[in-house]
């Protein structure tokens, strides 16, 4: 017992005390019933007695007045067929089975009863022959009435008569007519026989018998309407008798006369028949009719079955009287013993009502007893309850979090107080109100969850085992204020799985969400800046690889395509390096912007490091245009002035562009080409774009091993200085030699300066190369000199990287040290060096000067140098480019542009050499131009120095 | 309280579906009869029966009214006016008939036409031409086929008068001592005046009794009379009236006789013998010597087919024709709801029909009497033969000469 849960303790006792009460209800319900059964039973059989009885009174009387109503018939209705015999039968059939009932019904004079019963039963008989013969006799009394055949026969008699008569007046109407249409003579004859015919005594006779028959016609409907014996006595004997012997007399003295008569008597002989029956005889004493049948006998029967009829009625009414007087009797003892037996029933209710009572009592008393005992139990079992109840309310009290529970209206049933505090509001306001009022939430968006949007809602959808859990939402409290909720709604199923409302489980997150959100940022941070350049803030190669991965997955599975751009600056090192890293800085922020900007939303951008950018382009069919259009666009933007520090610095790039998936399918690999393909394009020309061939990969590689042959050249003396000579075209004078470096590479042989002195500045290696080649033509020179050979300047060729070493002190040293004078040293630099428009190069330029080194620019005409901003260089020699020498003769174009170059150079007091002439048109077109240096294969090529030497010699 | 609603109800459950079935369902349509099938004048009563008999034997072998058959109750009243009131009240009541047809008699015509006119019922074709029958306007409930008795008389005087050139008081009366000898004298004088007569007593008028024989003092009378009488107008039963004519013809009294179409042609022929030669009867149905008239042709084939035993005989000819009349305005009905009352409406909406007389017949709401011709046939040797009224100028010769 102590395991099972209280509740269920109670809902079992309850039950039971149920089903106890149940029972005994039932069992009062059916002993009430059974008493009420007992009770209609025994009424019922008194009722039907009763009814029986009175039912059995009734038909009596019905009976009797049914017996009245047939004697009336009887007598007075004689036409109509009755029933008489079986009404009365049935009348005494009824009273017997009513007698039968009860002996005590016969009444105290028994056998008087028994007598009157008799008699009465005589009479009926009686009255039934009576009736039987009146109907007989009525009958045929009244079809003779309707048309007597006395009438009949008398109206025979009389037509008989009218044609006897008729014939006789016929005979006299012939004869009156004959009299009418006879002559004179004839007429008196006929008279006579008309007189004759006239008095005839028959015809008065017949005329009597005539007036007989009328008066017989009255008698007869008198007799039929006679209604006593005398009056008949009268008619037939006084009225009828003497009108028939006057007719038979007369009758039979006709039928003397005349045969015809014969059929007369016959009728009368009929007539009294009818009248007075066929052996009728007349009493001679008293000259009185003696009847034997006929209408007389018919007449007389008829009144005396009337006077008949009245006794019988009046002996049968007396009895009728009796029996209802009886009647009478037997009502008032039926009545009798109805009382007696109402009496007997009610004490028997009364005692069934007792027994019912005391049972009920038992019944009673049996429920309070268990009632009572159960209700003890089911308190101790409720205080349990009670004090778990209490238990329950403390924890939940005192638990931190707020706790809400709610039906299925959604009406708040249960506030803890950690609740009401949380929420702002008194436990009372929320309690039995509609929770959602009282909880408004927000999500993340700031969009408020209202209707079928709230939690609370969804909860009354959600089926067993199933929760509903917030996400970053946010309450308000009573005041309007706010805070981070976290909850926990679980429903409340029942096991047939109908929901009832859920509890709400929730607690202010606030703090927590600050913190966490703090951190996040940190780590947001933290995240920006592993993946991004922190100078240009565009994101890092390792932010790049991983996007790079991404799209290329991507591209995999949507059949994209991806191009990868190489973006280097080109010549950035030589700004960096003379206008220092702040400078270069600011500026590769600057080009990050323009490129930025310039790419838009249609590529990703990232630096790589240094003046390394790359671009990731996807595109979902060919990505020719598209990356061509992107580049075209980064070399436009680039190629603007960039004003940074009152500096204005121009800048080119070269874009190498490799294709996922047609160039390569490995991202690394995709990188490494992009790479190749920068280079080429640097290569060739800069300023421009190129995309990825496969010969430029096995080129590419070339250059690599070049470039790692070329850092190992120096050390092992690979290098070698050939000379060419600078002529003077009219004598054809040595006027100078320009100093040319050679690669005398033990696997590929000689390798040309094109080849290797980009590589060699790209990688700083021209800086020690150019160091010794100053180095290395300086001690030629000197030993020249000491060795007594002619003393003609010599022109070194000078890179731009160059000038971001102390350039100045390696020649100074260089001079010092071989003891070479200044003017017999000539620097060569491009065109283009001048163009960048670098302070720090025309200091150094100006230093040189002032040192006495002549400086002379090489492939003038290529860089299109403003001269007036020429002017101002300290600049000494012009060297025209061979491409215009070589063209001059041929085009006329260059061959103005060469001569004009001549004539600018020596109008600004500058000497002008030409190179690359080859041939005595050539030097004979310089020579026609004024320009008298030349420098070229026409006179010699470049000459190592041994052979050189001879040259010289 | 209980009681009565229960004796209510009970009541209604006997008597309801009475009345329902006598409104929803018709078995058949039952017409009724009273008629003379005893007695001196038995023989109109037994030949109209077969002739009406017999075209309902037609109608019903060809369906009946839509589909329902026609039957007919026929009670005996002797030609005694007395007994035709309870045949009347047994039909209207009993028999519920939709309608009496074919009654025979003037005297028992005064008895119905009362009870008839109370019932509502209505009286189609009664062998009747009295005046009773024919008020103007019309008795709503009775419906004629035949010319009137009048018709009859004027169609005989204005021959006697106008092709045989005779004074009206040539002219003398035989008639039975009631209504159907009243109203044939009655119109025989109107007639007789138009030609005129100046004093009814001019007329000689002698009358026997009905039902009887007794005609010898009415002969007398004639031949007592001044007048010289040179026709006898007999409005009376065939069997008086033979017995009259062979009187006369005893006395040598030889005038010529008229009978009207009451008398019956074949009853009065048969009675006659050889006496009947020249005896004249007006008709009030085709001739059935006319085979070219449809209806005459219809009877006989009818006769041949249901009772070859019948001879044709002009009763019957009028009963087939009644019969036939009576069909027209039925079958304008519904058999299933039609009553007493359609019926004559039915019969005041036919207006001008044809059922095959040989000449229109025209009925409505003011001429309850479809036909007005009268024909004339002449008793002879051979039996009943058509007549031509101008023969009749030779034929008062050939009777003065006699």
């Amino acid at each position: 017992m102590k395991q099972i849960a209280p509740r269920y303790t109670i809902i079992l006792l309850v039950w039971l005390l149920i089903l106890v009460a149940a029972l005994a209800v039932f069992a009062v319900v059916e002993m009430g019933s059974r008493t009420v059964a007992g009770i209609n039973q025994k009424e019922d059989a008194l009722r039907r007695q009763i009814v029986d009885d009175q039912q059995g009174i009734e038909t009596l009387a019905n009976a009797m007045a049914a017996v009245r109503f047939e004697s009336v018939k009887l007598f007075h209705d004689t036409d109509q067929l009755n029933s008489y015999g079986a009404t009365t039968r049935e009348y005494i059939t009824t009273m017997q089975k009513l007698l039968s009932t009860g002996t005590d019904f016969l009444p105290v004079n028994g056998e008087e009863f028994i007598h009157l019963l008799q008699s009465f039963s005589t009479q009926v008989a009686q009255a039934q022959r009576w009736a039987d013969e009146f109907r007989a006799v009525m009958s045929r009394y009244r079809r003779q009435k309707q048309s007597p055949r006395a009438v009949q026969l008398l109206r025979r008699l009389r037509t008989q008569m009218d044609i006897q008569l008729g014939q006789r007046r016929l005979r006299e109407a012939a004869l009156v007519r004959r009299w009418r249409h006879a002559r004179a003579a004839a007429r008196d004859k006929l008279a006579a026989q008309i007189a004759s015919l006239r008095g005839e005594s028959d015809h008065v006779l017949l005329k009597e018998v005539k007036a007989d028959v009328d008066n017989l016609l009255l008698p007869v409907a008198m007799l039929l309407a006679a209604d006593n014996m005398e009056q008949i006595a009268d008619i037939r004997d006084n009225v009828m008798k003497q009108g028939l012997d006057r007719l038979q007399r007369n009758l039979d003295i006709l039928a003397g006369a005349d045969s015809g008569m014969a059929d007369a008597r016959q009728i009368l002989a009929q007539i009294k028949v009818t009248l007075f029956g066929a052996d009728h005889l007349v009493d001679s004493k008293y000259q009185t009719i003696i009847v034997t049948g006929g209408l007389c006998r018919l007449c007389e029967e008829r009144i005396e079955l009337v006077q008949q009829g009245q006794h019988l009625e009046q002996q049968l009414l007396v009895s009728y009287a009796r029996l209802e007087k009886f009647n009478a009797i037997l009502v008032a003892k039926i009545q009798q013993r109805f009382e007696t037996l109402g009496r007997q029933f009610e004490q028997l209710v009364a005692a069934e009502v007792w027994r019912a009572k005391v049972w009920g009592a038992v019944v009673l008393l049996v429920l309070v007893v268990l009632g009572a005992v159960i209700s003890l139990v089911i308190q101790r079992q409720v205080r349990q309850m009670a004090l778990l109840q209490q238990r329950n309310d403390l924890i939940l009290n005192a638990a931190g979090d707020g706790i809400i529970g709610f039906d299925a209206q959604g009406n708040t049933v249960f506030v803890n107080p950690a609740a009401a505090r949380l929420l702002g509001y008194d436990k009372n306001e929320l309690l039995g109100n509609e929770l959602s009022c009282f909880l408004p939430l927000q999500d993340d968006s700031g969009t408020s969850l209202e209707g079928v949007a709230h939690p609370l809602y969804r909860v009354l959808t959600l089926c067993k085992d199933e929760k509903y859990n917030s996400s970053h939402q946010i309450c308000q409290r009573a005041d309007g204020s706010t805070f981070h909720i976290q909850y926990v709604i679980t429903p409340i199923i029942d096991k047939y799985g109908h929901n009832h409302g859920g509890v709400l489980v929730f607690a202010d997150i606030t703090e927590q969400q600050l913190v966490k959100q703090r951190l996040q940022e940190k780590t947001n941070l933290l995240d920006h800046l592993a993946n991004h350049d922190q100078l240009t803030g565009l994101p890092n190669r390792r932010l790049f690889r991983d996007r790079l991965f991404v799209m290329l997955e991507q591209a995999h599975s949507d059949h994209g395509m991806v191009a990868v751009c190489f973006i280097d600056l080109d010549r950035f090192k030589q700004i960096n390096d003379t206008l220092g890293h702040d400078m270069g800085d600011k500026l590769l922020i600057a080009v990050a912007h323009r490129l930025q900007c310039s790419l838009g939303d249609d590529g990703f951008l990232a630096r790589l490091g240094g003046d390394e950018f790359v671009v990731i382009i996807t595109a979902e069919g060919d990505i020719e245009p598209l990356y061509s259009d992107i580049c075209s666009r980064f070399l436009a933007c680039l190629a603007r002035e960039f004003e940074i520090d009152d500096h204005q610095l121009f800048i080119s790039a070269s874009i190498g562009v490799s294709c996922y998936p047609d160039d390569t399918t490995d991202a690394s690999v995709l990188m490494a080409n992009a790479d190749v393909a920068m280079y080429y394009a640097k290569h060739s020309g800069k300023n421009t774009f190129t995309r990825y061939t496969v010969h430029m990969n096995a080129r590419a590689r070339e250059m690599q091993e070049l470039e790692i042959h070329l850092r190992y050249a120096l050390d092992k003396q690979q290098f070698e200085l050939y000379y060419q000579p600078q002529v003077d075209m009219n004598g054809g004078a040595l006027v100078g030699v320009e100093v040319l470096v050679r690669w005398n590479h033990p696997e590929y042989g000689l390798v040309a300066p094109d080849d290797f002195i980009s590589l060699a500045e790209e990688s700083g290696l021209i800086i020690p190369l150019g160091a010794w080649i100053i180095d290395s033509a300086c001690r030629q020179h000197n030993a020249w000199r000491e060795a007594g050979l002619a003393l003609v300047p010599i022109a070194i060729n000078i890179s731009a990287v160059q000038f971001s070493s102390d350039l100045l002190t390696t020649v100074s040293d260089a001079l010092q040290r071989y003891n070479l004078e200044p003017a017999l040293l000539e620097l060569e630099i491009t065109e283009s060096l001048l163009m960048e428009d670098n302070q720090h190069i025309i200091n150094v330029l100006a230093a040189f000067k002032q040192l006495g080194v002549n400086i002379a620019i090489d492939d003038f005409g290529t860089g299109y140098s403003s001269l007036s901003y020429l002017q101002r260089m300290p600049v000494s020699k012009l060297k025209i480019d061979r491409r215009f020498v070589s063209s001059a003769e041929v085009d006329d174009n260059d061959a103005a542009i060469t001569a004009s170059i001549i004539t600018l150079g020596h109008n600004m007091g500058l000497s002008v050499i030409a190179e690359g002439v080859e041939t005595d048109g050539q030097a004979r077109f310089l020579l026609a131009n004024g320009c008298n240096l030349a420098q070229g294969y026409y006179y010699s090529r470049p000459l190592p120095t041994a052979e050189f030497e001879q040259w010289l010699r | 309280m209980s009681v009565c609603r229960w004796v209510t109800i009970l009541v209604l459950m006997v008597f309801l579906p009475l009345s329902a079935a006598a409104a929803v369902r018709r078995a058949e349509i039952v017409l009724g009869m009273s008629t003379a099938l005893s007695g001196p004048a038995s023989q109109l009563g037994l030949r109209m029966r077969a002739g009406v008999e017999l075209g309902l034997r037609q109608a019903n072998s060809a369906g009946g009214v839509h589909g329902v058959p026609l039957r007919l109750i026929c009670y005996d009243d002797g030609y005694e006016p007395g007994r035709v009131d309870d045949n009347i009240h047994t039909l209207i009541k009993h028999d519920h008939v939709l309608a009496i047809i074919g009654n025979v008699g003037t005297p028992t015509a005064v008895v119905t036409l009362p009870i008839i006119e109370a019932a509502r019922v209505p009286f189609v074709a009664p062998f009747t031409g009295a005046g009773l029958l024919r008020k103007n306007p019309p008795d709503r409930y009775v419906i004629n086929y035949r010319a009137s008795y009048k018709q009859e008389l004027d169609a005989m005087i204005d021959a006697l008068c106008d092709h045989g050139g005779l004074r009206p008081d040539q002219i003398a009366f035989f008639t039975q001592r009631d209504g159907y000898g009243d109203a044939g004298y009655a119109a025989g004088v109107d007639a007789l005046c138009r030609h005129g007569l100046s004093r009814e007593s001019n007329v000689v008028h002698v009358r026997y009794e009905r039902n009887t024989l007794a005609v010898e003092n009415a002969l007398a009378d004639m031949l007592l009379a001044q007048n010289d009488i040179r026709a006898v107008i007999m409005v009376g039963a065939y069997a008086p009236c033979a017995r009259f004519i062979r009187l006369a013809r005893q006395y040598a009294f030889t005038p010529l006789f008229f009978n009207v179409s009451f008398v019956g042609s074949e009853m009065l022929q048969q009675q006659l013998g050889s006496a009947a030669d020249g005896v004249l009867v007006t008709q009030v149905v085709p001739l059935l010597a006319q085979h070219r008239v449809p209806v005459v042709r219809e009877y006989m084939a009818a006769l041949h087919r249901f009772t070859p035993a019948d001879k044709a005989n002009y009763v019957g000819l009028e009963g087939y024709i009644a019969v036939k009349m009576l069909l027209k305005a039925l079958e304008q009905l519904d058999p299933a709801t039609m009553d007493r009352e359609q019926v004559i409406t039915a019969f005041e909406q036919l207006g001008t029909f044809d059922i095959g007389i040989g000449k229109p017949l025209y009925l409505d709401a003011r001429h309850h009497q479809a036909s007005n011709h009268v024909w004339v046939t002449r008793l002879g040797k051979g039996g009943v033969e058509p007549f031509c009224w101008q023969q009749i100028a030779t034929m008062l010769r050939e009777s003065k000469c006699r």
